[in-house]
């Protein structure tokens, strides 16, 4: 199958060298573009699994890129890289057919962990039912059962649920789940965020034994795979 | 005081001047009428009579004397003597009134009071036979005295009142006229910085109070447009500063992310402080951009720009000799600017700079410093491939990044340069050379000079 490729566009060299280090580390196979022209000579070239774009590049304006993009039928996940991080601008991006939004300056594990989030998403066929070991979710009915036994969560720690599932063994940001569960602004210096994990364990874990949820330091949380 | 009072006192002052003048005006006048009408009857009369008396033998004299007592024409009551030296001659009318009082001497014509100033007595002298005489033609004279007192105790009553009532009018229109100052500052009052949004309501009079108006509101127009400016810098330089951090932080992150050796860790470290360097020098440039936004111009002093260039030629050589660069100075002799030296400084610094970042290994830069019409001109030129030709209109913008590989640096550089420039009256231009490279071209004017006019490239 190969490395996942991502092309990257960025016109900030050092930025687009760190990004590639890491990124390749962790492992993408990586193309990078320092313009949307090149960019689009690149598309031409080869597809790839994921682009992440920068909106200020020289010359064309990212935004109008991704636009003229998706017009030309190119279903590539795009994940925006931005300075501006005001809500109009988030939905500008979202509108122009992004499929995520990251403010600079950001955490590269962050980076990482909506990349994988996306590819997972592109590639996962979207189901009505979840299933992780012996969790499942029916997420028309949004109910929930552990080994055949329905449990009693309340609608938001079942969305929670339901984005640790769908990135079963990956990553999933603090930030990732503020805005699935509150739409996008938190404080990062509160511990709403563990609180709000801690119940949803107490509700799925069986106790004496280990969480299904992981707790990943400087990252995130994860659900076990398995 | 306030206005108020100040315009309510001169007018009280100004009034009370006017109604007295006019209130002593009216009453002299009037005195002189009833007296003067009294007294020219009474002459009149005397002197018809004296006529009458001196062509008459002295049982004539008397009888004339007699029917003249019993006028009542000129008032109510008379007296009348003809005295001929000592000896009264004839003397008729009523007892009780008072008598001028004598004096001697020769008496002449004219019209005198009685001692206790009731009766009023026309003097005629004249000739009784051969002896001098005089002729007394009194009346009482208390219809006069009386109504002259009656005119003089009503001005004394009205005038004060009318001057009250006339202040009270006067501090009432006064407080009308300045009550739209005081709205109109209790609406500035409400005015705050962070909302420069609300004007103030001119009302439909042209007058000075609208025309105050106005001109606070236009005021008020520039001070949003300053703020407005002021805020974009800020975001601007925020924004500067996000891509630069995020550089600095991805490395970091990479390079603590998995297992690393010493070396990788070593460079990983070397690229963090280079990052954080060039952090500290976009923070400085914002800081300066923002300290000359402020129009406090600091210190101000006659300053050597030969000298300036020589430090600035210093302070670059270290990125020089890194490039490999050939770096030509040509100062002509003391060229002295008023103006902020570590300004100056750093605009000459920021020209090198630039000439430097973008020129390749082992080229030239040249700077060159000459009089040129009571103006010091700076010549900045570099041997690399110049700029671009659509964005060289642009490039002394703010936060202006041309398309090109080297984008290093904040984008204010050129800015700041225009910016100093600007506060000491100069100019600045910039263009590709027709041999190559790119030539930037500073004038400031001398000290006793005025602004430099842009001098053109030749």
């Amino acid at each position: 199958m190969g490395e996942p490729a991502i092309l990257l566009v960025e016109d900030e060299t050092r930025l687009a060298d760190n990004l590639r280090r890491g990124l390749a580390e962790e492992g993408f196979a990586v193309r990078w573009a320092a313009s949307a022209e090149t960019a689009r000579q690149e598309l031409g070239r080869s597809t790839c699994d994921l682009m992440v774009l920068d909106l200020r590049l020289p010359g064309k304006d990212g935004l109008d890129f991704l636009r003229e993009m998706r017009q030309g039928g190119n279903t590539v996940p795009v994940l925006i890289l931005t300075a501006r991080g005001s809500v109009q601008e988030r939905v500008a991006g979202l509108d122009c057919g992004a499929d995520d939004y990251l403010v600079k300056p950001f955490a590269f594990a962050e980076l990482l962990a909506r990349i994988r989030a996306l590819m997972r998403r592109k590639s996962a066929p979207p189901s009505a039912v979840l299933k992780t070991g012996d969790l499942e979710l029916d997420t028309i009915t949004r109910r929930v059962r552990r080994a055949g036994h329905t449990l009693a969560l309340s609608p938001k720690e079942t969305i929670l649920l339901e984005l640790l599932m769908r990135n079963a063994g990956q990553v999933v940001t603090r930030a990732m789940i503020a805005e699935v569960a509150w739409g996008g602004a938190y404080n990062e210096f509160t511990n709403l965020i563990e609180v709000f994990v801690n119940r949803l364990r107490q509700k799925i874990d069986y106790a004496g034994s280990a969480s299904l949820i992981t707790t990943v330091r400087g990252a995130g949380y994860t659900l076990r795979a398995g | 005081m306030t206005i108020r009072q100040k315009l309510t006192l001169y007018w009280a002052a100004v009034l009370a001047a006017i109604l007295v003048v006019a209130a002593c005006s009216v009453f002299v006048i009037f005195r002189g009428q009833q007296w003067g009408a009294l007294d020219a009857a009474l002459i009149e009369e005397a002197d018809t009579s004296a006529s009458a008396i001196a062509r008459a033998d002295a049982g004539a004299a008397a009888l004339v004397v007699q029917r003249l007592s019993q006028e009542r024409d000129l008032g109510p009551a008379k007296r009348v003597r003809l005295i001929a030296g000592d000896a009264v001659v004839a003397d008729y009318g009523s007892p009780q009134a008072d008598l001028p009082a004598t004096d001697g001497s020769a008496a002449h014509r004219g019209v005198v009071d009685g001692s206790r100033r009731v009766y009023r007595f026309a003097v005629m002298p004249l000739l009784l036979g051969n002896q001098p005489a005089i002729l007394e033609d009194g009346v009482d004279a208390s219809a006069v005295r009386n109504s002259v007192a009656r005119l003089g105790a009503i001005l004394l009553v009205l005038t004060p009142l009318l001057l009250a009532a006339s202040v009270a009018g006067g501090y009432w229109m006064a407080g009308r006229s300045l009550a739209p100052i005081g709205s109109l500052a209790d609406d500035l009052a409400r005015i705050d910085p962070r909302e420069l949004d609300r004007r103030l309501s001119a009302g439909t009079a042209q007058d000075e109070v609208a025309r105050l108006a106005a001109s606070i509101n236009a005021l008020l127009d520039r001070l949003q447009a300053a703020s407005a400016t002021e805020r974009r810098f800020l975001s601007d330089a925020a924004h500067e500063l996000r891509t630069p951090l995020t550089v600095l932080r991805t490395g970091l992150e990479i390079a603590l992310g998995r297992e690393r050796g010493a070396d990788e860790l070593r460079e990983a470290l070397r690229a963090a402080l280079r990052d954080a360097i060039a952090l500290c020098a976009t923070a400085d440039e914002l800081l300066a951009m923002a300290a000359l936004s402020e129009e406090a111009f600091g210190r101000r002093a006659a300053v050597n720009i030969g000298d300036l260039v020589g430090e600035a030629v210093d302070a670059v050589e270290p990125l020089v000799q890194a490039k490999n660069l050939t770096m030509t100075a040509d100062c002509a002799s003391t060229l002295i600017v008023e103006g902020n030296p570590e300004h100056l400084r750093r605009l000459i610094v920021n020209l090198l700079d630039n000439a430097i970042k973008f020129t390749p290994e082992s080229g030239r830069v040249a700077i060159a410093l000459e009089e040129r019409e009571n103006a010091a001109l700076l010549r900045v030129t570099d041997s690399g491939p110049g700029i671009a030709p659509g964005d060289l209109p642009f490039i002394f913008e703010r936060f202006f990044r041309g398309a090109g590989h080297n984008r290093a640096g904040s984008g204010l550089g050129l800015s700041l340069c225009r910016e100093i420039v600007r506060l000491h009256h100069g100019q600045i231009s910039a263009r590709n050379k027709p041999e190559g490279g790119c030539e930037v071209v500073v004038t400031l004017p001398l000290r006793g000079a005025h602004s430099a006019r842009f001098i053109p490239r030749t």
